[in-house]
């Protein structure tokens, strides 16, 4: 491995580990809440924060191991991936976080088109680490959030992402949030206080393709997508 | 006593919350600076407890401007934040100079002991109000 590609792996995990003390954190507290109040419905709000924060934390694990086995694969196999397919599943595991937390996830597929060659365990272990760090942005105390996920066509290829009605995200300051990865505490500053591990996972992982996660805008929403590129075969067939 | 709580994560606000308020505090909880400046404004809260890791305003500019105004000079301040002291390179003295009573690591810190250190800082006006 490259310093350089040791350095960038260093600086995503440290952005990793900071991200995943928060779950740990909230699990802490539900055991103290009760503990201090043993009653059913502190049990079951205890039983329901493991399962909810164990399950972004673990994604967000498993997306950064699959991205560093990804590296010494001394060639990545694809094959053709359907976006429908996985934005389906992708919106199925996020169903229930989006829920905890306010949100409605959307799915919209605009028109037909054909596969992508890709991996899709990749792919969506992507898009489903991007839609933890986006729903947690994203999300409003008191308010109903919807988060789309949608596949178009565009003229760079298939664009495949997560959108919301969200303001202060733009392409520089995600520039700046890789600049910052792993060494400021929060560098999607205006966007999220977190660490932003899920969307630097992402990027991780769509590096594998070629692409990279950027600020897209879908209808009169702003969101977070990627470019893969359609099979031009299969697509021919 | 009513405490402001300035707090990005949803979920571990909702736990300070119902702790605070099961110790018989009244809670606001706010997840943004602009926010939290609203909200002092309209409560006058009694403590403001703070995370430094805000979305688009730090902590830090939040307790400037928060210290601007005169209404709000002596207010207690607790920062309850997920990075230690030494990493969120806040010093002592700037602590000092916006009238930090306590820097509480999440990590470390148990809801008992936040709830102990609200009291004691709290504790003239507590008197007061008994």
């Amino acid at each position: 491995m490259s310093d350089n590609s040791a350095q960038s792996q260093g600086l995503l995990f440290t952005t990793l580990a900071e991200q995943v003390k928060l779950p740990f954190i909230t699990v802490k507290h539900a055991a103290e809440l009760l503990r201090a109040h043993p009653n059913k419905d502190e049990l079951e709000r205890l039983l329901q924060t493991i399962a909810l924060t164990s399950s972004s934390a673990l994604k967000l694990i498993d997306s950064y191991l699959l991205s560093v086995r990804l590296q010494t694969e001394s060639r990545l196999d694809l094959e053709p991936v359907s976006l429908s397919s996985v934005l389906y599943d992708t919106a199925e595991s996020l169903e229930s976080y989006a829920k905890a937390h306010d949100c409605e996830i959307e799915l919209r597929l605009m028109g037909k088109f054909g596969p992508v060659m890709a991996r899709r365990d990749v792919v969506q272990s992507a898009l489903e680490s991007l839609g933890y760090s986006f729903i947690d942005a994203a999300s409003k105390p008191d308010t109903k959030t919807k988060i789309t996920l949608a596949v178009r066509r565009t003229k760079h290829g298939m664009s495949t992402g997560i959108y919301s009605d969200v303001s202060k995200l733009n392409s520089g300051l995600l520039k700046q949030a890789r600049v910052l990865k792993g060494v400021a505490r929060q560098p999607l500053g205006d966007f999220s206080a977190g660490s932003g591990a899920g969307v630097f996972v992402a990027d991780a992982l769509f590096d594998f393709f070629d692409t990279s996660v950027r600020v897209a805008r879908f209808e009169n929403l702003f969101g977070l997508a990627a470019h893969l590129q359609p099979s031009l075969q299969l697509n021919l067939v | 006593m009513k405490i402001l709580l300035l707090e990005p994560n949803r979920i571990l606000a909702e736990q300070y919350s119902r702790f605070l308020e099961r110790e018989g505090f009244e809670v606001t909880w706010c997840e943004n600076a602009q926010d939290g400046v609203a909200a002092a404004d309209e409560l006058k809260p009694d403590i403001v407890i703070l995370e430094l890791l805000l979305a688009g305003h730090s902590g830090v500019e939040f307790l400037y401007e928060f210290r601007s105004y005169v209404d709000w000079l002596k207010l207690p301040v607790i920062i309850l934040s997920s990075v230690t002291q030494a990493s969120s390179g806040v010093s002592d003295a700037t602590l000092a100079e916006l009238g930090v009573g306590a820097y509480l690591y999440k990590p470390k810190a148990s809801l008992s002991q936040i709830a102990r250190l609200v009291r004691k800082s709290l504790k003239p006006e507590l008197k007061k109000a008994a």
